[in-house]
């Protein structure tokens, strides 16, 4: 009976601001990342988020060689490239865990990274990449997708971040 | 369901005017005319809340939509989804495990 009754109110408001540092570029977490934000921003909250480092791979467009040194050209061969080619944080399994995850989002009916990355840019989720990684791999704003407004610092996180709730994943 | 039938043995033990009024609320509370209907069944969370989010947007304020969903965190969702945003539920219920929302959509931004 108590099954029944639909809570409906009581609920407390969030802050208004949502900042997410996406520092990993593993799957498993990107769909951490990605659901968190469209959530917020369809509820009317102010969203952005910062990918650093590995967290780069999610919001790649292509791979480009071209202006890199020798070892950006190798770290750009071995990192995933694109929501598609994410590995996951257990059981990669050379890439047979990311395929299984694929077929059971299929079969769940669940969203895809894709799915999420479209509600994501739909409910107006601002993207931003860090400066400092970008330069260490050799990275630039066309190897990025379009949404990405800026590449950016630290300082400029710390001063969007103020007031915000803020994860690190 | 069971809500309901506790409203009506409240009905017989108060006074004429109050069971009036009750009934008269009753009877607002049937007619809801959703101007929306979503069939969210079979969505997964976030989806649900995104895409009634997305059709929010479109009505006009004080236009109603009706949710149906079966994603067992939409039990929670939609209500903290409307704490936030200022929407409003007018009436929800649950039957063999499908959620019904009818959401009224806020009149101040």
């Amino acid at each position: 009976m108590e099954n029944n009754t639909i809570q409906t109110e009581g609920f407390p408001t969030p802050k208004n601001k949502f900042r997410i540092i996406c520092f990993s570029g593993d799957m498993d977490k990107a769909f951490a990342v990605l659901t968190l934000a469209s959530t917020a921003a369809s509820m009317g909250m102010d969203v952005a988020i910062f990918f650093t480092f590995w967290g780069l791979s999610l919001i790649k467009k292509n791979r480009k060689l071209k202006g890199k040194n020798f070892i950006q050209k190798m770290m750009e061969f071995m990192m995933p490239s694109g929501l598609d080619s994410l590995k996951l944080s257990k059981m990669n399994f050379a890439g047979l865990g990311p395929f299984l995850m694929k077929v059971l989002m299929k079969k769940t009916k669940s969203p895809t990274l894709q799915d999420l990355l479209e509600a994501a840019k739909e409910t107006g989720v601002k993207f931003y990449a860090c400066s400092t990684s970008c330069s260490i791999l050799g990275i630039t704003k066309d190897e990025l997708i379009d949404e990405v407004q800026d590449i950016v610092g630290a300082a400029t996180f710390l001063a969007e971040a103020k007031d915000a709730i803020t994860l690190f994943i | 369901m069971t809500k309901f039938e506790k409203g009506e043995s409240n009905i017989m033990s108060e006074s004429k005017e109050n069971r009036e009024k009750k009934e008269e609320k009753i009877e607002i509370e049937k007619e809801i005319r959703p101007d929306f209907e979503f069939d969210a069944r079979g969505l997964k969370c976030p989806m649900p809340v995104i895409k009634v989010r997305k059709i929010l947007e479109t009505l006009k304020p004080g236009e109603i939509i009706l949710v149906l969903a079966d994603d067992p965190g939409a039990k929670r969702d939609f209500p903290a989804f409307c704490a936030q945003t200022g929407d409003e539920i007018i009436k929800s219920e649950e039957e063999n495990g499908v959620l019904k929302f009818y959401i009224k959509k806020r009149t101040t931004n």
